[in-house]
């Protein structure tokens, strides 16, 4: 057996169970042979029943329906059907003797699923079996006693009218096979295959419906057998009941005129003739039933009657009881029922197919909307003066592709207005687009906060930025990549590098730099440095005293030079002279700056 | 003892190190996200009042569909308007000047996001999301569709492709895939009122009504009912365009009654002209030529091939010259003329 993938299903025509419902009896035997003679060991009988639903069906037998129960949608295309759970079920019984079919042959199910409005059918609850079958259909299915079950209960003629024929029973039933594990089309049940019975009937819409799953197993007092052409008689199907309307009055004409049923009848005589079985006499309800002519045909009643069915006071019951036999009432064996409601617009695939398509400004010519080529529409605006006048609007939805406006980010809606040249009149689409965005953001609380926020932190960043340039600019400060790095960290931090690095000090109050700097060290330069009181001052302290410049005359006229320190030591007139010399540099410092 | 799943050390921790929690140390001058993700929507016209979309109600009538092109212009006027909050001096008005040109550039990045921002995605991740696509700004396109199917089937699935598909295709194939365009706004602003909006112009666009398992039906077409003709798979046959269609005979008191066997050996009279419908051997065929699978309409080309004769709305009209045809009616009407 092939199994389906997710989301597909294998379609089968029918699943013959391998056993029909009925009593069984299994017999067991032994053939024994001893020397060719036969001893037969005794053999056992075991008997037992194969059963299924048969009068009624548990609810779990049931594992989905469409239109779903209580249902209210579009369904008025759809074909309403039933799922079962047990593969095998519509074919578990047979039809009736005169429907069995051979072993390759397609069997006859058993089920029909018929849908009926709810005006046309009444649902009965346990009730015996002989009251629902006919007798003859209660001994062709066995005379199983004490069965109650449920019924529908409808016109007689009318089921024959609706029920699908044998052939088409087939047609109706058939077997689905699914993954069991896609959730959408298993939906839950152990082994992926579902008997499916679909109804012959579509809804309509505007219209409360009841699904009937019913048995029809042996029922061929209701199962049609011929198919209801085109061609044929129609008002006559049954030679033994005569189908007479009820009374309605009729529908309004398409002209507004209402005539009722009295009336018409004032104004044609029928003859008996057209009453005959074989005339095409349109019987939709259109016909009054309080004619007054001879009724004649091949029926049961009397001819030369003047007959009237209308419901008068006077013959309520005659109508009544004459109701119950023109209309006799069929009762079928109720397995399952669920109703749903017919409304709505219609079908997905109706509305889709039914749409309008278009580009934005196609419009019906009936309406009488002018739209231009580039999309535009006229609308009134009261000027600033507060005249009326006509602008141009077109909104953001056009019919082509528009390049996008260049010219920079607008501060106004004012800037956003465009005149027409030719006829001078204005253009104020982008200048409603600013102002809708204007109130839209003005609306939101918070984000107003946020943009007062973005501008903030934009006008500190840009005020930290000058700063940053200012520096650079100032205090040669070319360390500052970021800008959103601390400046002030950074700073102090150049600062003292630029300090230990050993250059000087910036500042030079005392002018000793200058000083330095100079190429001989100038006494006048070194008064004013030391702020000494004269230049000569500064002379003496530089050594540069004519005393101090002369040669030293050493006493002795000592010939050999002094080669060690003992020698230099016994030197007393030279060591005199020196110390001399000394005490005379010493005062020359002393007095003027009085300095130790 | 067993273990606890989280401390509140740990769950305190982790809190901690969210994104959302990290990032408060914004650096000055960057859009706040809150600001962002307003104007991001104003873009793709979120909340917008419907009036200045469609100034006239004729624009868009009922049941009807209406395809566009949407001007960047206009919502760039729109961000300039959101903008001029608090827009009092000229010293506001010269840092938009400078920061107006950027600030669209991150929008037009920034308005790819919408979608999953509506979603209830985490703001940075969808921040994230939307700053690895580096392309400049594309065309945006979209559709309105009023509708009373908007209402019943809410959750109908929207697709645009830039190439044209033909069916029988899968929307999750790779193929489908690859050519389907970003969806960047879909929602209903009315419960009959339908927009989208792509990115870049689509070549076809497909609404697909939502799965519900198998249906069994027929079409009304006029005042009869037709059953296109499906091949062994249950996809429809098409010529021309055009799905084939078989009348379906019903019962002469009964026009909602079907004749099943009529109907049958129609369909194997009409596979006689088309060879690739499914052959009638059974139940089994019969279900696949009434089934009625969930409907993907197709927008594409300029060529309209809906089906003639859907009634409208309201089914409520009446043939005049039928109905006088009737002899009651025809002498009735007579008598009123006089002419009796």
């Amino acid at each position: 057996m092939v199994n389906p993938n997710v989301g597909e299903m294998i379609l089968f025509d029918y699943i013959r169970p391998p056993l029909t419902a009925g009593e069984y009896r299994m017999r067991v035997g032994t053939e024994v042979a001893i020397d060719g003679t036969g001893q037969p060991l005794p053999g056992q009988d075991f008997f037992f029943d194969v059963e299924g639903p048969r009068f009624a069906l548990a609810p779990n037998e049931v594992a989905g329906v469409f239109p779903p129960r209580n249902g209210h949608g579009p369904f008025d295309s759809a074909l309403p059907h039933i799922a079962l759970g047990r593969r095998t079920l519509p074919w578990e019984r047979p039809l009736g003797d005169a429907y069995t079919a051979g072993a390759d042959e397609t069997p006859f199910p058993f089920l029909a699923l018929v849908m009926f409005e709810q005006s046309e059918c009444t649902i009965k609850r346990n009730l015996a079996l002989t009251d629902i079958v006919p007798h003859d259909v209660f001994v062709r299915l066995g005379q199983p006693s004490g069965i109650r079950c449920d019924a529908v209960e409808a016109d007689q003629q009318f089921l024959k009218e609706i029920l699908p024929m044998p052939e088409e029973l087939q047609l109706l039933t058939h077997v689905r096979q699914v993954n069991v594990d896609d959730r959408e089309l298993a939906a839950g049940d152990s082994d992926g295959y579902f008997a499916v019975v679909m109804s012959n009937r579509v809804p309509r819409s505007g219209a409360d419906y009841v699904c009937c799953l019913v048995s029809v197993e042996e029922r061929t007092d209701l199962l049609p057998v011929t198919d209801y052409a085109d061609t044929g008689s129609d008002i006559f199907q049954n030679a033994e009941i005569a189908d007479i309307s009820e009374t309605v009055a009729l529908s309004k004409s398409s002209l507004g005129t209402s005539v009722i049923a009295s009336e018409a009848d004032k104004f044609a005589k029928f003859p008996a003739k057209d009453l005959v079985a074989g005339n095409t006499f349109s019987a939709s309800g259109n016909v009054s039933t309080n004619f007054t002519t001879n009724v004649s045909a091949s029926t049961n009643f009397s001819s030369n009657t003047n007959f009237t069915a209308s419901a008068t006071t006077a013959n309520v019951n005659l109508g009544v009881a004459i109701d119950t036999v023109l209309h006799p009432k069929a009762q079928l064996v109720l397995l399952h029922s669920w109703t749903f409601t017919c409304e709505g617009d219609g079908t997905f695939r109706q509305l889709m197919q039914g749409l309008d398509v278009g580009m934005i400004g196609d419009v019906e010519p009936a309406t009488k909307l002018e739209v231009t080529d580039t999309g535009h529409i006229k609308i009134d605006v009261t000027d600033r003066l507060g005249a009326p006048e006509q602008s141009w609007y077109r909104g953001p939805l056009v019919a082509q592709p528009l390049t996008r406006d260049a010219l920079g980010p607008y501060h106004s809606s004012d800037q956003a207005r465009r005149v027409v040249a030719e006829t001078g009149a204005e253009n104020i689409s982008y200048a409603a687009a600013f102002e809708v965005g204007r109130l839209l953001a003005a609306a939101d609380a918070r984000l107003a906060q946020e943009l007062m926020r973005w501008r903030r932190g934009s006008f500190r960043s840009s005020a930290r930025q000058s700063a940053i340039d200012l520096l650079q600019l100032t205090m040669q400060l070319n360390l500052i990549q970021n800008p959103l790095d601390p400046v002030a960290l950074r700073y102090s931090v150049d600062v003292l590098e630029k300090v230990t690095k050993g250059i000087a000090p910036p500042t030079d109050p005392f002018g000793v730099e200058a000083l330095l700097a100079s190429p001989l060290l100038q006494p006048e330069r070194v008064a004013k440095a030391f702020a000494l009181k004269t230049v000569d001052d500064a002379v003496r302290l530089l050594g540069a005293d004519v005393a101090l410049t002369q040669s030293v005359l050493v006493d002795g006229g000592r010939a050999a030079p002094l080669t060690n320190l003992d020698q230099v030591l016994s030197d007393q007139v030279g060591m005199a002279a020196l110390a001399e010399l000394r005490q005379r540099a010493f005062a020359n410092l002393q007095e003027p700056g009085g300095v130790q | 003892m067993r273990l606890p799943a989280t401390t509140a050390r740990e769950a305190l921790f982790t809190r901690l190190k969210d994104p959302a929690q990290t990032s408060v140390l914004q650096p000055d001058g960057d859009l706040p996200p809150y600001m962002e993700s307003f104007l991001s929507h104003l873009r793709l016209l979120v909340g917008v009042p419907f009036e200045y979309l469609i100034p006239d109600d004729r624009m868009l009538p009922p049941e009807s569909i209406r395809f566009f092109y949407v001007d960047r212009s206009w919502t760039d006027r729109l961000v300039d308007g959101g903008l001029a909050v608090g827009q009092i001096g000229s010293r506001e008005e010269a840092h938009y000047q400078a920061r107006g040109s950027a600030l669209h550039q991150l929008l037009d990045q920034s308005e790819r996001m919408v979608r999953s921002l509506q979603r209830g995605t985490d703001f940075y991740a969808a921040k994230a999301v939307s700053d690895a696509d580096q392309r400049e700004a594309k065309l945006i396109t979209g559709f309105l569709l009023r509708s009373s199917a908007v209402k019943q089937w809410p959750h109908m699935d929207v697709r645009a492709y830039d190439v044209t598909i033909a069916e029988p295709f899968e929307t999750s194939s790779a193929n489908a895939i690859g050519h389907q365009l970003k969806l960047l706004r879909l929602e209903l602003l009315a419960p009959s009122l339908m927009i989208a909006l792509f990115e870049t112009e689509p070549k076809m666009v497909i609404l697909e009504e939502p799965h519900h398992g198998v249906q069994f039906g027929v079409r009304h077409v006029g005042s009869q009912l037709k059953v296109p003709l499906r091949d062994g798979h249950g996809q429809q046959i098409v010529k021309n365009g055009r799905a084939v269609q078989v009348t379906v005979p019903t019962r002469k008191r009964h026009s909602d009654v079907i004749r099943v066997a009529a109907l049958r050996q129609a369909l194997i009279d009409a596979h006689a002209a088309n060879p690739t419908a499914v052959v009638q051997e059974g139940s089994g065929s019969f279900a696949i030529s009434v089934l009625d699978p969930p409907w993907r309409q197709h927008f594409e080309g300029t060529e309209d091939f809906a089906d003639t004769g859907f009634p409208g709305h309201n089914l409520e009209f009446v043939n005049v010259t039928f109905t006088v045809q009737q002899p009651l009616v025809l002498s009735s009407v007579k008598t009123v003329l006089g002419v009796l």
